[in-house]
């Protein structure tokens, strides 16, 4: 899967037709990127042996899916040309883009900050792992200060290593403990 | 980096639990990875043994279920543990089967078989139709129809291959219909959409007692004592041993003192009177064979899956 | 049979069962909550707890679990904005709007009080009509499966929002994820291009949390320039107003009914589930309704249509356990092992055999929906407390909940970037203002759909069969006639915006 990237649309709804243009520009670029992995899969479902149990082998269903899938955001696309075409107004697409992204750094950050935790999970531990993650994120959101900081490490102890030994202890539940601290 | 560490802290784990500990083993919970989602025939079985484990060593066994793939997802996943004697799994014919048809290249000598634990008795069970009503007519009936009885199974899985080894033992066809899981299988026999199914005593065998479904025969030497009526295979004609069997192991390389030590627990837990009532409740044979027999018993299946397994590849 | 009755309630009513049983209510409720925890999860920890009890109180405990987790979802669902388990999808549409319109205590008493009515509904019809419908069950074939799937799949023409097209393509894009990994007939890999993040498949439940809690998570923290993020997400407006509530979903008999039914029918057919059944009902009431565009808004009618579907589904799946020894899912599977574990067989004659445990089974559902309903009155004032925890806590601290819950599903750290690459996904999509729920709605139904599609070609090669069987052909008229309600409504609708607001969304 790729990322879709464009613009907020549930937001917008109601703004000017320059702007619906812009959202529409990146949803064609969302109705391109699936069509196009679309007939791809379309294609490698259809590579899959077929089965002498069965008339219809593995690869018939998601041929058929993908198939459908890859019409649909044509039809799509076309439609989103036309009303780019007949709205106009594509200047500053770059700055809206801009803008975009800028109110939602906070969510990227985030993100982003999932995908180290994420990673860092089964070398860390859970425990460590979660503490850091649950303590940068409460900062991000909160902002520095004493007052958000104290509560942000009360909060991140009791969510990492606390849970961990829930989990442990009532559970039975194995959270990824981590080569790190492998004993 | 993160690998030369994960070597250091394996070596390191490796030298606290070496084998001096042995006989002291288990020190702390052992983890039981069954390879299968929560509620299946292995999931319920193993779960009695690893509680049966749990009171017999006075560690907590805590079962985790790691479905996915025929049991590959786990056994995967498994085979990466250390081999401390901390982390156990289940195996059963299925993974013979999988490796036969290529689907996974882990096979039961990938790990150390240490005890066969149970054994569930197979049944070949008929719907009630028109046709057949016994083993012989239904075999009558399909050498004169070939591949007019619709056979449930598990395409490539364990009821496959019990269906080969009954097609190729008397010489007949089924066309074969895809289900997953005994459940679902049965559910269809019920239902009248396929003729005939392998089926053991949990799921069957109240539809039997009522007169819905008939046990046909039964894949063991004797016939057994939950169905002292059903005729085994050897009775009529070919000796055929359909069970589905579950034994305990160990990944590759644990020492051999704690193998030894696991397999006296397993021994004193499979003669636990609350184990084997609780084993036999759910339809299953509580049994024991240690590590030598296990072997030579997964040898000797091994066989039969690689003879047959042409006939499951799709 | 009153002596059975009697014999059960007396053993459902003894004092330490009802307390293990509110302590399994509790447990059942806390789980549903937490986005990622699930029943199935409650339950397999409930199971070594009941090996040491009496077979009716084990069962009774377990129920108790599987009524509060059929409620719990509600709660996140309503404060959140993301289902707390797979059965409330249909929840947020309408339970989230309206507590963020300022009106949480209300969301959540129409909630519980419709899943309340629910259960009993179902209890009632598992009681009076088992046998029958079990028996319907079981004789439904892979035809019939098949085109009851295709009847849901119109579905999705409710659930679509703003654009028609975006939400069909990303139901087809739903049913194609569902595609990846093993091949549900012959268990090899396809499509998992070697990968061993591809090769198990996508979990269902790791999509629906990458999907819903992730991307509502990070939309959470948008900064729109409203101020600093350290505010709470809801507004502080504490008010219940419980029993004109009661008398609100009361005065709402059709709608109540009609979707604690179809939770029912849905429960009682092996394989479907309270996933489906709370998106059917809320596509059913809004159907029926006089005003279809109120739903999505902070409509009541859609809180418990969705509510009364899913708990409904309790009482429907143990209708083929009772009565024919059956699992419909999961969790009746681990109900049954439990009981089989004690030595009950459990089969189509259960209700002879062992009358007692059946009739004690019926009291205790009764009795595991009053408590859920006492819990849930008396804790609620806990729950919306919720809402006063500042994001900065709530919004991290919700997120590992969905990594743990989406780890603990099957021991795997794969599944674990997986969750992560959906959510982005999710919210990619959200931000394009694709709607959701139907790309969920594709990942539920698509392997159905898929294995019965199969499953009838090799019972019978003939593809007329799908039009002979009375039943499937019922179906597939019902299909049709869904997706021409649908195309109309659409065009109306068209007609009345066109002019006024010049609102064309792509199609």
């Amino acid at each position: 899967m790729t990322t879709p990237n464009g613009k907020s649309a549930a937001a917008d709804a109601s703004a000017s037709a320059a702007l619906r243009a812009k959202t529409e520009v990146a949803r064609l670029i969302s109705y391109i990127v699936f069509g196009l992995g679309s007939v791809y899969l379309s294609i490698r479902a259809g590579e899959l042996p077929t089965s002498r149990w069965e008339p219809l082998g593995a690869g018939s269903f998601p041929k058929l899916v993908f198939a459908v899938l890859a019409v649909l955001c044509l039809i799509a696309s076309v439609r989103a040309v036309i009303d780019i075409r007949k709205a106009g107004q594509l200047d500053g697409l770059a700055h809206a883009f801009g803008q975009w992204v800028k109110a939602r750094r906070i969510s990227f950050a985030m993100f982003g900050l999932l995908v180290v935790y994420l990673l860092a999970l089964p070398v860390a531990g859970f425990s460590l792992a979660t503490f850091v993650f649950l303590l940068i994120t409460q900062l991000l959101i909160a902002g520095i200060s004493k007052k958000t900081l104290i509560q942000s490490i009360i909060a991140a102890l009791i969510f990492s290593v606390g849970l961990n030994i829930l989990f442990a202890e009532v559970f039975n539940v194995f959270l990824p403990r981590g080569v790190l601290f492998a004993a | 980096m993160f690998r030369k560490i994960a070597v250091a802290a394996g070596l390191m784990a490796a030298a606290i639990a070496g084998p001096a500990q042995a006989q002291d083993y288990p020190e702390k919970p052992i983890e039981f990875i069954v390879p299968w989602g929560p509620g299946g025939g292995s999931d319920t079985l193993m779960r009695i043994v690893a509680q049966g484990l749990a009171d017999e060593t006075g560690k907590a066994v805590p079962v985790i279920n790691m479905p996915g793939v025929g049991g590959n997802v786990g056994l995967a996943e498994f085979a990466k543990r250390p081999a401390d004697g901390y982390t156990v799994s289940q195996i059963h014919e299925g993974l013979l089967i999988s490796n036969g048809t290529g689907i996974t290249d882990l096979n039961w000598d990938s790990f150390m078989p240490i005890a066969l634990v149970t054994s569930s008795p197979q049944y070949l069970t008929l719907s009630k139709n028109d046709n057949f009503s016994n083993f012989e007519e239904m075999v009558a009936y399909a050498k004169e129809n070939p591949g007019a009885v619709r056979a449930g199974v598990t395409l490539a899985g364990v009821p496959h291959l019990h269906m080969a080894m009954i097609e190729d033992a008397f010489d007949i066809e089924f066309s074969y219909v895809g289900y997953e899981g005994t459940g679902q299988r049965i559910r269809a026999l019920v239902g009248g959409n396929i003729d005939v199914a392998i089926g053991d005593v949990s799921s069957a065998g109240q539809f039997v007692e009522n007169g819905d479904l008939v046990f046909a025969a039964v894949g063991m030497p004797e016939r057994t004592e939950e169905a002292p009526d059903v005729p085994t295979f050897g009775e009529l004609g070919h000796d055929l041993d359909l069970a589905v069997t579950r034994g305990v192991v160990l990944p590759k390389g644990t020492p051999q003192e704690i193998a030894d030590a696991l397999e006296a627990h397993l021994e004193k837990v499979m003669q636990r009177e609350d184990v084997r009532s609780k084993v036999t409740n759910v339809g299953s044979a509580p049994m024991f064979l240690g590590q030598e027999e296990y072997k030579t018993y997964l040898g000797k299946l091994s066989d039969t899956v690689n003879r047959l397994v042409g006939k499951l590849e799709g | 049979m009153l002596d059975a009755f009697i014999s059960g309630a007396h053993q459902v009513f003894a004092f330490d069962t009802l307390i293990y049983m509110l302590i399994g209510s509790i447990a059942g409720i806390v789980a549903a909550a937490i986005p990622g925890f699930t029943v199935t999860m409650a339950i397999i920890l409930t199971l070594p707890l009941t090996f040491a009890m009496d077979p009716l109180q084990g069962v009774s405990v377990m129920l108790s679990v599987y009524v509060g987790g059929y409620t719990g979802g509600l709660i996140s669902a309503a404060l959140l904005g993301i289902p707390g388990t797979p059965s409330s999808v249909a929840t947020t549409f309408d339970a989230y709007p309206m507590a963020r319109g300022g009106e949480p205590g209300r969301a959540l008493s129409l909630g519980v009080w419709s899943s309340f009515f629910g259960t009993v509904i179902s209890t009632i019809v598992l009681i009076v009509a088992a046998p029958p419908l079990a028996l319907l069950a079981v004789k439904l074939g892979p035809w019939e499966y098949f085109s009851l799937i295709v009847f849901a799949l119109t579905i999705v023409a409710s659930l679509v929002g703003n654009s028609l097209m975006r939400g069909l393509i990303a139901g087809v894009i739903g049913l194609g994820l569902a595609t990846i990994g093993p091949d549900p007939m012959m268990g090899r890999p396809r499509l998992t291009f070697d990968s061993d993040l591809l090769m198990p498949g996508l979990p269902f439940l790791v999509v629906l949390i990458g999907i819903f809690a992730i991307s509502q998570l990070m939309s959470e923290v948008e900064d729109h320039g409203k101020g600093k993020g350290s505010d709470a997400l809801i507004p502080d407006v504490i008010e219940f107003k419980t029993w004109a509530v009661m008398r609100e979903v009361l005065m709402r008999p059709v709608n109540l009914v009609r979707s604690s039914l179809i939770g029912v029918f849905i429960g009682a057919l092996p394989g479907a589930g309270g996933s489906i059944a709370n998106l059917l009902a809320y596509d059913q009431a809004k159907r029926g309704s006089k005003k279809p565009e109120e739903f999505g808004k902070g409509t009541p009618d859609g809180v418990i249509a969705s509510e009364a579907g899913n708990s409904a589904t309790a009482g429907g799946g143990l209708i083929p356990m009772i009565a024919l020894g059956i699992p419909g899912s999961a969790v009746d599977a681990i109900l049954m092992a439990a009981l089989m574990v004690h030595g009950i067989s459990v089969g189509p004659r259960l209700i002879m055999d062992n009358a007692d445990l059946a009739y004690g089974m019926f009291v205790a559902m009764v009795v595991a929906s009053l408590m859920m309903l006492v819990v849930c009155v008396l804790s609620m004032r806990l729950f919306l407390r919720v809402t006063d925890i500042p994001k900065q806590f709530i919004v991290p601290t919700v997120m590992i909940c969905c990594v743990i819950g989406a780890f603990a599903l099957n021991n795997r750290v794969t599944d674990l970037y997986l969750l992560g690459a959906i959510g982005l996904v999710g919210y990619g999509l959200k931000s394009l203002d694709y709607p959701l729920a139907p790309l969920v709605l594709g990942v539920i139904l698509g392997p159905i759909a898929e294995t019965n599609l199969r499953r009838a070609l090799m019972s019978d090669a003939d593809w007329t069969v799908f039009f002979t069987r009375p039943i499937s052909a019922v179906l597939l008229a019902a299909a049709l006639l869904s997706v021409i309600f649908s195309v109309r409504s659409v065009l109306k609708m068209r007609k009345k915006d066109r002019p006024a607001t010049d609102e064309q969304d792509g199609d």
